[in-house]
């Protein structure tokens, strides 16, 4: 498995010291200071053989993660250096590690449409991030299943801020095998693809 | 002119700062003066302004005037970072980079710490195939000291009794607790007897036992993918003041601390070189022999930097219980940053007691107590200080100057809201003057503090000397809000534009307002975001 968190880490640490106008790319420099992290990450503990691989393009990032939790129809995949994901029946419903999280949502009205359960009219999605203060702030989307073709289903998402597009792939058996959806304002999209081992 | 009493302003100087000299108010000559601002695009900004003020003192000694007319433009280069070019007054050219921060825009608003472990359900594949016994197996406690202190935080007692574990923490690393309960609490969901099914957790501090969560296993369960988890599990969760002593675990004391770290020591506003600094290397060390027992002291040794360079001695008429301070940087090198022990102890429920012994700051040495009544969930406290201290030679080693004095404070602390946060203390200070000092600090969730104080004494305005009274600007900016990574550090300072000897306290360490709140209500309420982070 590669690590994504690296490469994304590094580029927020990068723009954190840009801040206040610290040396770039002084991550060896907060550490000898004391300045870094108290908390490593641990090995991811998996409980599968199955992959998932996940690219950022917008961090220009790709890790391979494997599944270290299933509870209550949640599969929580982890990288090698600790940044987690969890989907619901293939849908994204947090991150946890990417600095700009996506703490929580509800994918009920999405994995509906993915059945086929919907009558093609408009279900509330709604997410929760941490603000500037780390308090729960909550946005809600507005999705409709949009087009799609070739097994692709795209389902279209409106927020007072955004509008955004989610594309899933199922295979024969409805289950989602690729997939790319918006994680949040500053990640934006994240591309998922499985893995079979 | 209008009124013939507005004609003639009083004279500058004189005086001593620090105090509103109205009587200049609209006083002396006027003139027409102005300028306009035109908003070019989205990014540049234009200025030009026609000034009247003939600079009669300033021109030519500090600058030519040779022009009433001043130009200026302004662009952004970015949000917050702003390049700006002036011509002023026909001689001088300027240039000025700013950059602004806000402390509510964190690079990484989340954090960047490693994502959490995830809650192990009891009726999960992985948790049914468990031998039912694993829970109690030797190294059980082992194991749990371990996988709690992967997640920065260190076990302090362990004790099961019936369907309960009672779990007391001590969290090394994150800024708010609300994220250390919620480690412990999916920490102890992965690794508990399946019969277990509340999780008792007790932050603590200094050996003292804050407050107590009861955490049901099953809500961890259930809520760990909840839209709305992070509400409803600190609904569900129970808040107390513990009572009674800690269960510490036998592992847990005594232990030995060591650290070598650089240090940088500003200091700002002397006349002669308005920044000056100290860079060097610092080793601490703190032993904890048992439960609420602290031994601790530092060194530091200075690498490079100006502060000894300093030669402004001190007219203080008062003692010189604070302006001799660059005495104290002339001579001392290296020095004994403190070396103190201290003892913590709960007489109460809600009461919170210290004693510190030995040299407590750079200047003084000698005792400190204090009492702290805080009852969780209040807005209010009480304290009471009181300290028998004598200066400590300007070398910093272990000698002591004749100076002993004895000073003490009752201190109100109140939670106003909003982040705002006052202090009052009231009470003897160095010098043996008698006063109060009033703080208000506003206090941002993500660890940011900036705040104001003053300090007025029965010390005369005259008898204090320049600035009049104490006063300044504190601010504290944390760590974790730079680097995104977990971290209890924060970067603090005082500005001071002068420090003098009046209003002067005592700089001793550990005190227990700072020490109790973060681990109570409601401070863990307004963490609460962070619970499953």
């Amino acid at each position: 498995m590669m690590g994504f968190g690296r490469i994304s880490r590094r580029a927020a640490a990068g723009a954190a010291a840009l801040a206040l106008l610290l040396a770039g790319g002084c991550s060896n420099l907060i550490t000898t200071l004391g300045l870094g992290g108290d908390v490593a990450a641990v090995p991811p503990r998996l409980i599968g053989p199955e992959r998932l691989r996940v690219t950022l393009p917008a961090r220009d990032a790709q890790a391979v993660l494997g599944p270290v939790s299933r509870n209550s129809g949640v599969t929580v995949w982890q990288t090698l250096d600790g940044i987690s994901l969890s989907f619901h029946s293939g849908v994204l419903i947090e991150t946890r590690g990417l600095g700009h999280d996506l703490m929580s949502s509800d994918p009920a009205g999405t994995v509906a449409m993915l059945r086929g359960a919907t009558d093609g009219g408009y279900y509330p999605q709604i997410r929760t991030y941490l603000d500037g203060e780390q308090r729960t702030v909550f946005r809600s989307f507005q999705c409709r299943r949009g087009g799609g073709s070739g097994g692709r289903i795209d389902e279209i998402c409106v927020s007072p801020d955004e509008t955004v597009t989610n594309s899933y792939w199922l295979d024969a058996a409805g289950r989602v095998i690729k997939s790319r959806q918006w994680v949040g304002p500053t990640i934006e999209y994240m591309e998922t693809q499985q893995v079979l081992r | 002119m209008f009124i013939s009493k507005l004609e003639t302003r009083p004279p500058p100087g004189g005086g001593l700062g620090g105090t509103v000299r109205s009587a200049s108010w609209f006083r002396g000559d006027a003139a027409l003066f102005g300028g306009v601002e035109w908003q070019a695009t989205d990014r540049l900004k234009l200025t030009a302004e026609y000034s009247s003020d003939a600079y009669p003192i300033e021109s030519p000694s500090a600058f030519s005037r040779d022009s009433q007319l001043n130009l200026g433009a302004s662009y952004k280069l970015r949000p917050g970072i702003d390049l700006s070019v002036r011509y002023l007054y026909g001689t001088e050219f300027g240039v000025q980079l700013t950059a602004a921060l806000n402390p509510k825009e964190p690079a990484n608003p989340s954090g960047r710490e490693p994502a959490p472990p995830p809650v192990l359900a009891r009726a999960s594949a992985a948790a049914l195939s468990w031998p039912a016994s694993i829970g109690e197996r030797d190294g059980f406690r082992a194991r749990v000291t371990e996988a709690l202190s992967e997640q920065g935080i260190r076990l302090h007692g362990l004790t099961l009794s019936g369907d309960s574990a009672r779990v007391e923490i001590e969290n090394t690393a994150y800024p708010l607790e609300a994220q250390a309960i919620g480690r412990t609490a999916r920490v102890l969901s992965r690794l508990m007897p399946a019969r277990i099914e509340t999780f008792v957790i007790v932050p603590i501090t200094g050996g003292m036992p804050v407050s107590q969560l009861a955490i049901r296993r099953s809500d961890m369960e259930t809520l760990e993918h909840d839209l709305d988890g992070s509400w409803k599990s600190f609904a569900r969760a129970r808040i107390s003041s513990p009572e009674g002593l800690t269960m510490p675990g036998p592992e847990r004391y005594p232990r030995f601390d060591w650290r070598l770290k650089p240090y940088l020591a500003p200091s700002l506003f002397d006349p002669d070189n308005p920044v000056r600094a100290d860079f060097g290397a610092e080793l601490t060390a703190g032993f904890e022999p048992a439960p609420g027992w602290e031994i601790a002291g530092g060194i530091r040794k200075r690498l490079v930097g100006n502060l000894a360079d300093a030669t402004r001695r001190s007219d203080s008429v008062l003692p010189h219980v604070r302006s001799d301070f660059n005495l104290y940087d002339e001579q001392g090198d290296p020095v004994i940053t403190h070396l103190i022990a201290a003892r913590y102890f709960k007489p109460g429920r809600d009461v919170y007691g210290r004693v510190t012994v030995g040299y407590l700051e750079k200047m003084y040495g000698g005792i400190s107590g204090e009492l702290l009544w805080m009852p969780n969930g209040s807005p209010f406290a009480l304290g009471i200080e009181a300290n028998y201290v004598r200066q400590r030679d300007f070398d910093q080693l272990l000698g002591f100057r004749s100076y002993e004095v004895a000073t003490g404070h009752v201190s109100a602390y109140w939670d106003i809201g909003n982040g705002f946060h006052a202090q009052l203390d009231a009470g003897r200070y160095l010098a043996g003057d008698w006063g109060a000092t009033l703080t208000v600090d506003r206090e941002f969730n993500n660890g940011w503090k900036i705040g104001a104080f003053a300090t007025l004494t029965d010390v005369p305005y005259s008898t204090f000397g320049e600035g009049s009274f104490d006063k300044g600007l504190r601010i504290s900016i944390p760590i974790s809000w730079l680097t995104g990574e977990p971290n209890k550090t924060a970067y603090s300072t005082t500005i001071r534009s002068v420090l003098r000897d009046g209003g002067a306290r005592v700089d001793v360490g550990g005190r227990l307002y700072e020490r109790v709140r973060p681990l109570q209500e409601p401070a863990l309420q307004d963490g609460w975001g962070k619970f499953w982070r």
